[in-house]
């Protein structure tokens, strides 16, 4: 599956945050996006997954303009991964999954045996397998990104995208959440696109990065990116460290 | 399911048909419980009068109890998962009072309507007015994408209707007002057997019609942007509720009044008592306990027997408040507010 933007300005109203940007979603890779407060990293998500229509230009998946799309077919492509907390106490870790499956079966959301295995082995991807019939209120936060992630997991997508995943967890839940998304790649080829803002416990899973810098969207291998000092722009008296993967005042 | 909900299922169940029994035996006259029975069996009474009066009014008014419970319960349901909001409801949301507004234009305006036109032109205003506040959210909607401030839009279209009512009766006649009055008070005994089949389908096929939305409502729980990446068509989903839930509380109004506090509490207590809210089981259980919560109301209101029927209205915020406080005060305890 390749993702690619093609001249995407993405914004709100007419004020564009990042214009006429082009760039190509390695597949079958983990790519980071990073960037500072307000670069625009959860707008250009946002446009992404259809939550807001680009200003500009086109957002294609082997060819297919995504805005061609109707919501269905377009969760067979793309699951997606939020920072902020849901609601849906009420459902239990098995209930909330089990939405993953909803692009794939009917008007009932009947669940053959087939999903129910899925939704199973989703549970169990996450480490959640002890609280699959717990309500969602009793979770952790932790625990509930990891359902929340599991549910994706079950839409069984090409491609998981996530804005800032990991914000509201523990660093334990947040190399949880990465080594899980890394597996993810190495199994079952899927393509992950992530925001996140703990560069440093993140980045050395990731294989490729989008940087956000003074406005323009930078793209390559994670191992090139580094070498280039590119991340030393991204923030402003912010140097990055490539031996120890720190930032530090410049 | 699991067996604690199949048995709070199975005693609320059984605790409708005990409350509906009830309905049947209290009331302004006694009637010996043989003739009850045989009545409703198909037998006949000792005496015609107490056969009309079972079949023309009490099981008309038990029928209508446990639809207009049904129906509003329904409603309130879908509308808080649509608007996200625990406190939606059909009168919160401007629906009633629209469909009240459109009531009191025929009642008020058109004078004292008598007999079987009278009914059919109450109906149509309920829906006309409930349909005219449905149009004017869905326009809202289209330019408000909140679902927070479009429940403000529904509150706001609420007083608006309240105001226009409130001059309608400024300008109406003695007896056109004391009508309006009466009917606002809420009763589920002014409904008729020979129009009680309409009312019964109205609210069947769409109570029955929610049903199919269990799947996208569940989604929505997650917040609109998950349930849009999941494939939900959030536009086509929320004119799918609004016009349901309308169409279920204008049903109700035209029939039985505006009756307010179950379409707010029954979706609670259905959560409470079941501890979820997967609207696979979520949506029948709340039509269960809504219909169970219109019994009850309607018993209620027959207990002072030859001293007349107290009005719903009095009943439901006795029963509606104290839920809503306990929700209030132990939120936190809450499973689905958290």
């Amino acid at each position: 599956m390749n993702l690619t933007l093609n001249h995407l300005s993405v914004g709100y109203g007419r004020h564009a945050v990042l214009a006429d940007i082009n760039a190509a979603l390695q597949p079958s890779a983990l790519t980071m996006l990073l960037g500072a407060n307000g670069a625009g990293k959860s707008t250009l998500l946002r446009t992404i997954i259809g939550a807001q229509p680009p200003l500009a230009g086109s957002i294609t998946i082997d060819g297919t303009d995504l805005a061609q799309l109707a919501p269905l077919e377009r969760a067979r492509l793309i699951s997606v991964v939020l920072t902020a907390r849901t609601g849906g106490g009420g459902l239990t870790v098995n209930e909330l999954v089990a939405i993953g499956r909803h692009p794939h079966c009917g008007v009932f959301g009947r669940l053959s045996a087939a999903d129910h295995q899925i939704i199973a082995d989703a549970i169990h991807a996450v480490g959640l397998g002890h609280k699959a019939y717990s309500p969602i209120a009793s979770l952790s936060d932790g625990e509930r990104q990891k359902a929340l992630i599991a549910r994706a997991l079950a839409q069984q997508t090409p491609i998981i995208i996530l804005d800032e995943p990991t914000s509201f967890l523990d660093i334990a839940a947040r190399f949880d959440i990465i080594e899980l998304l890394s597996k993810m790649v190495t199994e079952r080829q899927t393509t992950v696109l992530m925001s996140v803002h703990d560069i440093t416990s993140s980045l050395p899973y990731s294989t490729h990065i989008w940087a956000i810098a003074q406005s323009q969207l930078h793209t390559g291998p994670t191992p090139e990116v580094i070498a280039s000092g590119l991340l030393s722009t991204l923030f402003p008296n912010t140097a990055f460290n490539p031996t120890t993967l720190t930032f530090h005042r410049s | 399911m699991n067996r604690r909900s199949t048995s709070i299922i199975i005693i609320a169940a059984a605790t409708l048909v005990v409350l509906f029994f009830l309905c049947l035996f209290t009331g302004s006259v006694h009637i010996p419980a043989a003739d009850i029975l045989s009545v409703i069996t198909g037998g006949e009474a000792t005496r015609t009068a107490h056969q009309f009066i079972i079949l023309e009014t009490r099981l008309p008014a038990a029928l209508a109890a446990v639809l207009c419970g049904m129906a509003l319960s329904v409603a309130g349901l879908l509308m808080q998962t649509t608007f996200d909001n625990p406190l939606a409801g059909p009168s919160i949301l401007g629906i009633s009072t629209g469909a009240s507004l459109g009531v009191a234009i025929v009642m008020l305006l058109c004078g004292s309507v008598i007999g079987a036109w009278g009914k059919i032109a109450v109906l149509g205003g309920a829906i006309v007015g409930a349909a005219a506040i449905l149009a004017l959210l869905l326009a809202m909607s289209a330019m408000v994408r909140s679902a927070v401030m479009l429940l403000i839009v529904g509150i706001l279209l609420g007083y608006l209707s309240s105001s226009a009512i409130s001059l309608l009766n400024f300008f109406a006649t003695r007896e056109g007002v004391h009508a309006y009055v009466i009917w606002g008070l809420g009763s589920f005994s002014s409904v008729t057997l020979d129009s009680l089949p309409y009312f019964a389908v109205t609210a069947l096929v769409f109570t029955l019609l929610s049903l199919l939305y269990a799947k996208p409502l569940n989604a929505l729980l997650l917040g609109e942007q998950y349930a849009a990446s999941v494939g939900v068509n959030l536009r086509r989903l929320r004119f799918a509720m609004l016009i349901i839930s309308g169409m279920l509380t204008a049903a109700a109004t035209a029939w039985c009044g505006p009756i307010g506090f179950i379409g707010l509490v029954v979706p609670h207590i259905a959560r409470l008592a079941l501890q979820s809210s997967n609207h696979r089981i979520l949506l029948p259980a709340t039509a269960l306990f809504g219909a169970l919560v219109g019994a009850l109301c309607q018993f209620l209101s027959t207990i002072p027997g030859s001293a007349g029927i107290i009005p719903i209205n009095a009943i439901t915020p006795i029963i509606g408040v104290p839920v809503i406080l306990y929700i209030i005060i132990k939120r936190r305890s809450i499973a689905y507010f958290n």
